[in-house]
């Protein structure tokens, strides 16, 4: 059996894309930190933080995925009218409303069985599904923006899409979550 | 209709693209809350400990990436026959293990030592550098280990039953990997406040 892996060739390969991604997390938990105050007085909504980013990764990772894979196989172009393109946003639209209407319902669930002080569910409701459409879209954007930037670059938009949609979501998710807070509370 | 297109309507539609996707995004809620309950939890440490919040998101991210790329190389390794599905002694199969738990103790030493002087720098206040880096590592340390033998169980036994490991080990890397990396976090801030 062939020695294929290396420990250090892995190592040596990750590192650079590692460190890169964790300064935007850094960031994104700045961003955190100087609204902390504001989430600790509501440890219901704090309880919101890691799954807003991960739904927002998780969706652009889906549709990222998708465009690149038919940017590869040639079926689809950066038009209004591209029938698989509109398809594809319709469908994550439709998903991420789903998502995160479940986030609120959910959330205030945990609320009750954990016994954290939650803003009621009318409020926990409002606050995932309308900051959840914002990172939605954003999302989108930022998916398609970059799937169709690296190809057209001659990158593999496999291998930038990903990286970008979650970093995208790690900052915008609490910033959305946030701003609507802001509004609602 | 050609054929072609037959194709390209069922793969583009919207029903099917929902029905294929958001069943599992339904659980990376129920897994992703239930990290946030463990966020929750933490309040009291949270305040107890600053800066440490700054940290949350990127030790996240970190996790996500190092054994999505974990897994996703398991996938491929797997399916070239260069990893049997067999828990034994294996040089391929050690490296790559070892390389995701180095990468973790690189990390999170790097990403508490940033943390610490970004906080510094936006004049908010932090516990040092020496708690805080112990905390990610201990952290990353108790998190990967389990982790990693969370991913190669699921991944090996999936892989026998005819099940393509790179479906599974993605969302269990991110989803997962939150859930186990607060609960990690959570027992590290504890260690931590317990020594100082």
């Amino acid at each position: 059996m062939p020695n294929e892996y290396n420990v250090v060739k892995i190592v040596k390969t990750a590192l650079p894309l590692l460190a890169f991604a964790s300064l935007l997390g850094i960031t994104s938990g700045a961003v955190l930190d100087t609204y902390g105050d504001f989430f600790l007085t509501s440890p219901g909504t704090l309880i919101l933080v890691p799954v807003m980013i991960g739904l927002g990764g998780n969706l652009g990772s889906i549709l990222g995925s998708r465009i690149t894979s038919a940017l590869h196989l040639g079926i689809v172009e950066l038009r209004i009218t591209d029938h698989l393109l509109r398809n594809n946003v319709i469908a994550i639209f439709i998903i991420g409303v789903i998502s995160f209407f479940a986030v609120g319902v959910f959330g205030q669930l945990f609320c009750i069985l954990f016994g954290f002080k939650s803003p009621g569910l009318i409020r926990m409701v409002l606050i995932s599904s309308i900051s959840g459409a914002l990172l939605t879209l954003i999302i989108v954007l930022t998916a398609i923006f970059s799937a169709f930037v690296s190809y057209g670059y001659g990158l593999d938009p496999d291998d930038t899409t990903i990286p970008v949609v979650t970093s995208i979501s790690d900052i915008f998710g609490i910033l959305a979550l946030f701003g609507v807070m802001l509004m609602v509370l | 209709m050609t054929e072609g297109d037959e194709y390209l309507g069922e793969y583009a539609s919207v029903y099917s693209i929902v029905k294929q996707t958001l069943p599992l995004l339904l659980i990376c809620v129920i897994l992703g809350l239930l990290a946030g309950v463990v966020l929750g939890a933490m309040e009291s440490s949270l305040e107890a400990l600053p800066g440490l919040l700054v940290l949350v998101p990127a030790i996240l991210a970190t996790r996500g990436n190092i054994f999505g790329a974990f897994g996703s190389r398991l996938g491929s390794a797997l399916h070239q026959g260069l990893i049997r599905p067999e828990l034994k002694r294996d040089n391929n199969l050690i490296h790559s293990i070892a390389a995701a738990l180095v990468e973790g103790v690189i990390m999170s030493i790097f990403l508490a030592t940033v943390a610490h002087y970004v906080i510094l720098m936006l004049e908010r206040e932090s516990i040092g550098i020496i708690p805080l880096i112990a905390i990610s590592l201990i952290a990353a340390v108790v998190s990967g280990i389990v982790l990693t033998v969370f991913i190669i169980v699921l991944a090996f036994a999936g892989y026998k039953r005819g099940i393509d490991p790179d479906n599974i080990t993605g969302p269990i890397a991110t989803t997962v990997g939150d859930l186990l990396a607060m609960i990690a976090l959570f027992m590290a801030a504890e260690v931590i406040l317990g020594v100082i």
